[in-house]
C-alpha cells in the first residue's frame, strides 16, 4: 500500500495577506470616518397655539445680529462676539445681586435673534460663545474645565453622572428666535 | 572536519501566517468605525469654526442634511439643500424627514438627531426656514456641524 509521508501538508497562505490588503484598501477608499463635531441645540417643539411665556426683562439677555453681521448685545452695538462668554456667564450667575441682571441661573434666558441676511458663521460664533459660557459654569460645578466637561462621554456611566451633576438645575436656556426681516 | 556538524538544510524563514490575521483585524476596525460613503459629493461647503463643540456619540441616530454650493457649475452658485446626495427644495424637506424617521426603529424615532452641515456663508434665512420645517415634524434635536475652532 502507498504510504503517506509523515510531513503534514502545508497550504501556501502567503497570498492570503494580499487578499486581505486588497479588502482593507477598498474599505479605506470607500468609507469616510464621520466626525460629528458640532454645536447641539434643541429646537422648541411646535405648538398649535403660540404661547407667550412671561419672562421678566431682567432675566433676558438679548443678542441681535443684523444683516451686516453686527451685534446688538443688551442694546449696545458690537462688531464681533469676542468676550461675550464672560458677560453671559456673569449674567447667568448673578443670582439677583445686580438688579438689572438675572434672578437665578434657572430663570436666566439668553436670546439670539438674527436677521434673514445674517451669515451663518456670525451666528455660530455667537452660539459658540454662549455654549462656552454654559460649559464653563457646568464644568466649574464638578471641578473640570469647560473643555474637559465637553469631552465627557455619555456612554460611560461615571462621565454621565458628572455630566448630569454639572448641569443639574441650570438649564441651557438659549433661545433662538425666528428672524423677522 | 568537525565531528558535530550541524545539519541545516532548510533556510530560515519568517512565518507570514499571522499577517492575514493582522490585516483582517485592521479591516474590521475600519469597517466598524467608518460609515459607507452614501453618494458622490454633489455640493461643496465649508462649515464654520467653533471651539465649544461636542462629539455626537450615537451614530445610528444621526441623519445628515447639507446646505452647500453645487459642485457642478452648470447648476449655479446658489446654496441648495442636499440630503443623501440629492438636491431638495424646501417643501421636499418635510417628506424627507418623515422618511428618515420611519427608517429608524420605533424607540429611536423621537431621538433622531439632524446634523446640519452648512457652509459658513449661508444666510440665516435658509437655516431658519429649515428649522421651521424641523419643528413642524418635531425633529427638535439639531447639531450645527462645525470645524475645530480657531
Amino acid at each position: 500500500m502507498y504510504k503517506h509521508s509523515r510531513k503534514p501538508v502545508e497550504l501556501n497562505t502567503s497570498s492570503m495577506a494580499d487578499i486581505a490588503f486588497l479588502l482593507l484598501i477598498f474599505s479605506l477608499v470607500a468609507t469616510t470616518i464621520s466626525q460629528d463635531k458640532g454645536l447641539d441645540i434643541r429646537l422648541p417643539p411646535k405648538s398649535e397655539f403660540e404661547q407667550e411665556l412671561p419672562i421678566q426683562e431682567r432675566n433676558l439677555f438679548k443678542i441681535r445680529i443684523n444683516g451686516n453681521n453686527q451685534l446688538l448685545v443688551e442694546n449696545e452695538v458690537r462688531e464681533n462676539a469676542e468676550g461675550l462668554s464672560t458677560e453671559v456667564k456673569a449674567f447667568i450667575l448673578n443670582n439677583g445681586r445686580d438688579a438689572s441682571s438675572s434672578d437665578s441661573p434657572e430663570k436666566a434666558v439668553v436670546s439670539v435673534k438674527t436677521s434673514r441676511g445674517t451669515k451663518y458663521a456670525a451666528f455660530i460664533s455667537v452660539l459658540d460663545e454662549l455654549k462656552g459660557a454654559y460649559y464653563e459654569i457646568y464644568g466649574e460645578r464638578v471641578g473640570l474645565t469647560s473643555g474637559e466637561y465637553r469631552k465627557l462621554d455619555q456612554n460611560n456611566p461615571e462621565d454621565r453622572l458628572l455630566y448630569q451633576k454639572g448641569k443639574e438645575g441650570i438649564p441651557m436656556n438659549i433661545s433662538i428666535a425666528e428672524p423677522d426681516f | 572536519m568537525s565531528k558535530f556538524r550541524v545539519k541545516n538544510s532548510t533556510k530560515p524563514t519568517i512565518s507570514m501566517s499571522a499577517m492575514p490575521d493582522i490585516v483582517f483585524l485592521l479591516l474590521f476596525f475600519f469597517m466598524v468605525t467608518a460609515v459607507m460613503r452614501q453618494s458622490e459629493e454633489v455640493t461643496r461647503q465649508r462649515p464654520p469654526q467653533a471651539k465649544e463643540y461636542r462629539v455626537t456619540s450615537n451614530k445610528s441616530l444621526i441623519k445628515e442634511l447639507i446646505i452647500g454650493r453645487p459642485s457642478d457649475g452648470k447648476l449655479g452658485e446658489g446654496f441648495r439643500y442636499v440630503a443623501n446626495g440629492e438636491f431638495l427644495s424646501l417643501d421636499q424637506i418635510r417628506p424627507w424627514l418623515l422618511k428618515q424617521r420611519t427608517s429608524l426603529s420605533e424607540w429611536a424615532r423621537p431621538r433622531m438627531i439632524i446634523v446640519l452641515k452648512a457652509d459658513e456663508d449661508v444666510d440665516m434665512g435658509m437655516i431658519a426656514d429649515l428649522q421651521q420645517e424641523l419643528r413642524e415634524v418635531n425633529a427638535v434635536k439639531l447639531v450645527y456641524r462645525t470645524l475645530e475652532g480657531p
